[in-house]
């Protein structure tokens, strides 16, 4: 409500104030004031028209009122869009109440000619963009119905004989063309199943037509080819609920330009944010933050930016480091506040969760709530790096990561051996570069490099061949960022890998083996092909020259070198995006693995900067770690103040987030005092974290209840994080909570029996479970539980035991159960 | 609207169809069904077509084995001696004798029939793409209006070709292991008993007093989601009707030996009961009717003969699974349920038409036996407003493969899906965010259709 208002006055004061400062300006073809042309019938123009006051900019192309002289050469619409009608030169004027009009001159030549349609930058587009060859219908694998097209029109040769010689040529007919299957089935005079997609004589309908009666001409080598496409404008900043018309305009190999505006098609990567048309029309909604809209035109993607501004006054806490000067820098900018500072409790508990994967004891929460001095935090944060809880958390993360699946072939030793190895290297702070490299040059046995077991296949059972796609696909997802699985069928959708980019990354892997070793458990990464002898498969990293090879070097090492440099573009961004995530919830480009120019980071500085900065450490993790940890931005409350409870991306609060599965139920186990047990880990010692692969997921359900990864895909998205009722019927009354809670040798028994006053046991639960003492009314609340439940039993004194003890674990149960401890706030 | 009404739509720039009804051309919409369901019945280890339901009595001995045809109610159709109450009520099912894939492995052959698609892995359990049976999940809910889970897996052993794979854990089934017939059969997390319903509300209450933080903080609502499934939780495990539900005790004792006192009757009644009260999708795994099993026997449909004496064991198997399966069959027809339940019965293969003559592991002397056989295999249906007394398709002289009708799983999914009101072209997305269509291909049989 409060906004509505502001903006409106906001707007207000605008018109009344500043109107008469206001200078128009035109954009045409490229973005440019320029004559633009029209060539052929079925060109067209669309124009930008932006108002400009101050420093402030406001699209106005909806508002103006076009005048076009001569009268007749072209019509254009009250949404700028302009189209042929005679050939000749001419101006158009554009005029706003308040303001100078101004004009641009246009020339529109061809209309007399009959111009050959094109098949591939045309009538392919058209398709596209009326989604007949998209993944769910005719562009999935073999089609839909007996017609396939390409996806997304990648491939217009094998698209043409599709249309025009497959089913006897029956679905165009140059002598009719109405009465082209192609045409009847799109308007739905003849039953389809996606229902009518253009009506008659629509535009797609007249482009698709006219090719189809100039006798479907197609000289592929004749096609001019586009070499890319440019946007105007490429972002700017806006106030919720304004808007902005795009251009698009292509340029071609041969050095001409034509706008394809209406040809493109637009993709808003944040439905919630911002909502775009057909016509390259975007409407920003009632939330702030960055947005981004993909388009695409054929095989070229470019991304249109905005930033929607709150406009409140912000006051920033203190900086501590380059990620505030960054994240506290766009918060100004987006008018957004941030959140207080949290307190002591909730930073130990958010930092310890993080760091460690667990929650703090009840001693180091006492400690630090009575310390006083003023640099604890920062300690803290050292203390956790230093502990071997770190390196379990994140050996933890990288295990599933990097997919230590038990294979039904492999012992539990083998999982064991590469956890133990990942956590070793986690536990010494090996430089990330490093990690990366002993993984993908592995070789020899296992029991002397266990990095080896990282090239074990899930797939096949005989012949030992390392999954050589399995591989380079899970390389380029975890180590670049990048997901390029789409282009082993066809040209990535959304970036700009195609097939051969795909093989050539594969072919590193290509000719390996793992086979059994000389001893049980054992296993050996060989390399069968001692020359390389790449035929058609050549090996070539992402967006590089393919590498000079010698003779009988092993590629993966050329690999190794490639994305471990500092010049690689992804491999430092990916790392800190993916940290970036463990801390904030969120990357900074999300998802965290979809690193693409069309889906862009929400603070490209920061990446860049963060990325930067790990380099100059030679790739060290814990730094950072601590970097991040002792930014004032990742010390933001959760709790919303009257502006930021609608931010999910621009970090002006901590986001809370529910423990995973596995810290959860090791927290659960803390509070409980539950000595767990799994095989082959000790007893008394064991933890959830600890455990090396997926198998442990059926042993103990509530793992896979709770979204422990299967490891089935290197995806962080294999990681399910909603809520479902399996899991409220698991914390409810499961026998898995209820072991727990009850256990004889836990938490419930040993306060049932103690002397110790039962406020001061309260208290001390309240601590451990929320590093915080609990509120009055809170300690009120738990004591008077227990005493009534207590209270039946009276004067004797087992069943007073036995009664509180029960009385206790339904306090545990209910404590569990909170939001508060489920999640990190 | 008319049924036989064309549906014409648009779809939207990206195809990401929800409810929207489309069947394939020509064919009537489907409309949102509230009150359909299905009671698949699964037999592990794949049924032998050639001593059931696909009987060759022309072809040589070692295919056709010793057990005869018989005729039953219905003029042309024949199956096996050993399922007399079939031969009753052959107007009240369908058999399809020309269904096929191309996966020879049990966990492979499960996987293909259960997610509608070739596995990447030929074999193992674990599925790479969901089951259909998570679709439907996804798409009608975790749980119906009274609290009943909506899909789930019923018997003994491993449903686990039921799982979600890249849909996630939230769709998997509510599994109810163990033998109904048992007198300690329980069933975890449904009914709570008095003391323990108590002391969840005393808990209730305490978490109300202590979960103070904000529910709308997270951004992404699941705060509020687990309260509302905390909720919803709870309504199950307190139930009275999901709790009679399981409890086959208000059944007639009639009615509960109609079915036979053992795990095919009672299992298979218990599914009756459930999606009476609400269940749309229950998987009953009959794998053997009864605890003890003689030493000829095995435990499941895998009649190798290194496993088992076919013939022995169909003798002490197919009696227990004719009496189980008719007594459901007339139950639903009259009860007037056959509209809206439809009963699939089927394995993950066929075996082979040709006996194969090997040591018994268990028995020790040369004993028949039938291997893996995706290549043809018969599926019973019945209810669910179709078309029943007829045979579809057929397979050649020897019973080797189709040569009439060949159709694949895919087909009956689309059949099954359009029972339950979904669409079956809707498209998925998987960890990569990339359109997967739930089922890749599939025709719907026409032939069950009615007119």
């Amino acid at each position: 409500m409060k906004k509505c208002i502001l903006f409106t006055l906001f707007l207000v004061s605008f018109s009344l104030i500043s109107w008469g400062e206001t200078q128009l300006s035109i954009a045409a073809q490229n973005g440019k004031a320029d004559t633009f042309k029209l060539i052929g019938a079925s060109s067209a123009q669309q124009l930008v028209i932006t108002a400009k006051t101050g420093n402030k900019f406001i699209d106005v192309t909806h508002k103006v009122s076009y005048v076009v002289k001569p009268l007749g050469l072209v019509k254009c619409n009250s949404h700028g869009l302009v189209k042929p009608l005679k050939n000749g030169k001419g101006r158009i004027t554009v005029s706003l109440k308040g303001s100078k009009p101004v004009s641009i001159p246009f020339e529109v030549s061809n209309m007399d000619k009959e111009v050959p349609a094109d098949f591939a930058n045309e009538v392919i587009p058209v398709l596209t963009r009326s989604s007949c060859n998209s993944g769910g219908c005719h562009g999935k694998a073999g089609g839909r119905n007996g017609f396939r097209l390409s996806l997304l029109g990648y491939e217009p040769l094998e698209d043409y004989r599709y249309i025009v010689q497959e089913n006897r040529g029956r679905r165009v007919s140059p002598a009719a063309p109405d009465q082209s299957l192609l045409l009847q089935k799109a308007t739905g005079e003849i039953p389809h199943l996606g229902g009518v997609r253009w009506e008659i004589n629509s535009e797609p309908y007249a482009i698709v037509r006219r090719w189809i009666a100039q006798g479907m001409p197609y000289n592929p080598n004749a096609s001019r080819k586009v070499e890319k496409i440019v946007l105007f404008p490429t972002g700017r900043t806006y106030l919720p609920n304004s808007s902005q018309q795009i251009t698009v305009t292509a340029i071609y190999n041969d050095g001409t330009q034509q706008d394809v505006t209406q040809l493109a098609q637009y993709e808003s990567n944040q439905e919630d944010m911002a909502e775009v048309n057909e016509n390259g029309h975007v409407h920003f909604k009632n939330l702030w933050g960055s947005t981004s809209v993909m388009v695409r035109f054929k095989e070229h993607v470019a991304t249109f930016f905005g930033n929607i501004t709150l406009g409140e006054v912000v006051k920033s806490p203190k900086q501590k480091n380059f990620i505030d000067k960054h994240l506290f820098k766009k918060l100004q900018l987006l008018g957004l506040p941030p959140s207080k500072p949290c307190d002591d409790s909730t930073f130990l508990r958010r930092v310890t969760l993080d760091i460690a994967g667990r929650i703090p004891t009840l001693e180091e929460a006492k400690t630090f709530l009575a310390d006083s001095s003023p640099d604890k935090r920062a300690k803290a944060i050292d203390r956790l790096l230093d502990e071997p809880g770190y390196a379990h958390h994140f050996a933890n993360k990288w295990t599933v990561l990097l997919r230590n699946k038990r294979s039904r072939y492999d012992g539990a030793r083998v999982t064991f051996a590469f956890r133990d190895w990942i956590y070793n290297a986690m536990k010494q702070n090996m430089p990330y570069d490093q990690f990366v490299k002993s993984i993908i040059t592995a070789s020899g046995e296992s029991n002397i490099n266990p990095s080896v077991l990282w090239y074990r296949s899930f797939k096949t059972d005989k012949d030992f061949v390392v999954e050589a796609k399995e591989k380079s696909e899970d390389f380029a997802q975890i180590f670049l960022g990048v997901r390029i699985a789409c282009a082993q069928c066809h040209h990535h959708p959304f970036d700009q890998w195609s097939q051969k980019d795909y093989s050539g990354l594969t072919a590193f892997f290509s000719g390996l083996k793992i086979k059994p070793g000389a001893t049980k458990d054992e296993l050996v990464l060989v390399r069968e092909k001692k020359l390389n002898k790449f035929n058609d498969l050549k090996p070539k990293p992402l967006g590089a020259e393919e590498p000079e090879l010698s003779r009988f070097k092993d590629p993966r090492f050329v690999l190794a070198k490639w994305v471990t440099e500092k010049k690689n573009p992804y491999f430092a961004k990916a790392l800190v995006n993916r940290y970036w995530k463990q801390f904030f919830g969120r990357g900074l480009v999300d998802p965290i693995d979809d690193m693409r120019k069309t889906n862009p980071p929400s603070h490209p500085e920061l990446l860049d900067e963060l990325a930067e900065y790990f380099k100059k450490t030679n790739y060290d993790l814990k730094s950072v770690v601590r970097l991040i940890c002792n930014s004032q931005s990742y010390q933001l409350d959760s709790d919303p103040n009257l502006n930021n409870l609608g931010d999910k991306q621009n970090y002006s609060r901590f986001l809370p987030r529910r423990m995973t599965a596995e810290v959860f139920l090791d927290s659960i186990n803390d509070i409980t005092g539950m000595k767990e047990r799994f095989p082959n880990q000790e007893v008394g010692a064991a933890r959830v974290l600890h455990l090396p692969d997926d198998q442990y997921n059926s042993r103990v359900p509530f793992l896979q209840t709770f979204g422990r990864p299967m490891m089935d895909s290197a995806s962080d998205s294999s990681r399910k994080t909603e809520a479902t009722v399996s899991q409220s019927l698991a914390m409810i009354n499961s026998s898995d909570i209820q072991k727990r809670i009850t256990y004889s040798g836990g938490r419930a028994n040993s306060m049932s029996k103690s002397k110790v006053a039962l406020e001061t046991q309260v208290k001390e639960l309240f601590l451990h479970v929320y590093s915080r003492y609990p509120s009055d009314k809170e300690l009120k609340f738990s004591v008077e539980y227990i005493q009534t439940k207590i209270k039946p039993a009276g004067k004797n004194i087992g069943q007073q035991v036995r009664y509180k003890k029960e009385a206790i674990e339904d306090i545990l149960w209910a404590l569990i159960n909170t939001k508060e401890f489920m999640f990190n706030h | 609207m008319d049924r036989r009404e064309i549906l014409k739509f648009g779809l939207s720039a990206l195809p990401l169809i929800g409810s929207t009804g489309l069947w394939a051309e020509n064919s009537p919409i489907i409309k949102p069904k509230k009150d359909t369901n299905i009671i698949f019945v699964w037999l592990p280890g794949g049924l032998p077509h050639m001593d059931m339901y696909d009987m060759k009595p022309d072809a040589p001995l070692e295919y056709r084995g010793i057990f005869s045809p018989i005729k039953t109610n219905v003029p042309g159709i024949e199956v096996s001696e050993l399922m007399p109450m079939h031969a009753k009520i052959a107007d009240k099912f369908a058999i399809i004798r020309s269904m096929h894939h191309e996966f020879s492995d049990h966990g492979g052959g499960s996987k293909r029939f259960m997610m509608a698609r070739p596995p990447k892995i030929p074999n193992g359990t674990i599925n790479d793409s969901p089951a259909v049976s998570a679709v439907i999940k996804q798409q009608l809910g975790a749980l119906s209006a009274d609290g009943m889970p909506s899909v789930i897996g019923l018997g003994y052993g491993s449903v686990g070709t039921m799982g979600p794979a890249w849909l996630g854990q939230a769709h998997s089934p509510f599994l109810v292991p163990g033998n109904p017939a048992d007198k300690n059969f329980r069933v975890k997390n449904i009914g709570v008993d008095e003391k323990m319903a108590k002391r969840l509300s005393d808990r209730m209450n305490l978490l109300k007093g202590f979960d103070s933080m904000r529910k709308d903080i997270d951004g992404k609502g699941s705060i509020e989601a687990i309260d509302k499934f905390n909720e919803q939780a709870l309504a199950m495990l307190t139930s009275q009707k999901v709790k009679e539900a399981f409890d086959l005790n208000k059944e007639p004792e009639k009615v509960r030996e109609r079915y036979g006192m053992n795990n095919f009757g009672q299992s298979g009644l218990l599914a009756r009961r459930l999606v009476q009260n609400g269940a749309r999708f229950v998987n009953v795994n009959w794998s053997r009717p009864f605890n003890k099993m003689p030493k000829a026997c095995m435990s499941n449909w895998d009649c190798h003969a290194v496993n088992c004496h076919l013939h022995k064991d169909l003798e002490w198997r197919l009696p227990p699974f004719d009496k189980a399966i008719t007594a459901l069959i007339e139950d639903i027809y009259q009860q007037g349920m056959d509209k809206d339940t439809m009963i699939v019965v089927t394995g993950e293969f066929g075996h082979t038409p040709k006996i194969n003559t090997q040591s018994g592991t268990k028995t020790g002397v040369l004993q028949p036996g039938r291997d893996h056989w995706p290549k043809a295999m018969s599926v019973l249906v019945s209810g669910g407003g179709m078309e029943t007394g007829q045979v579809i398709g057929a397979t050649n002289s020897k019973g080797e493969f189709p040569v009439d009708r060949v159709m694949t799983p895919n087909d009956l999914w689309v059949n099954m899906l359009h029972h339950l009101g979904i669409d079956h072209n809707i498209i998925l997305r998987d960890e990569l965010n990339r359109p997967i269509p739930a089922l890749p291909f599939g025709k719907p049989i026409k032939e069950l259709m009615k007119a």
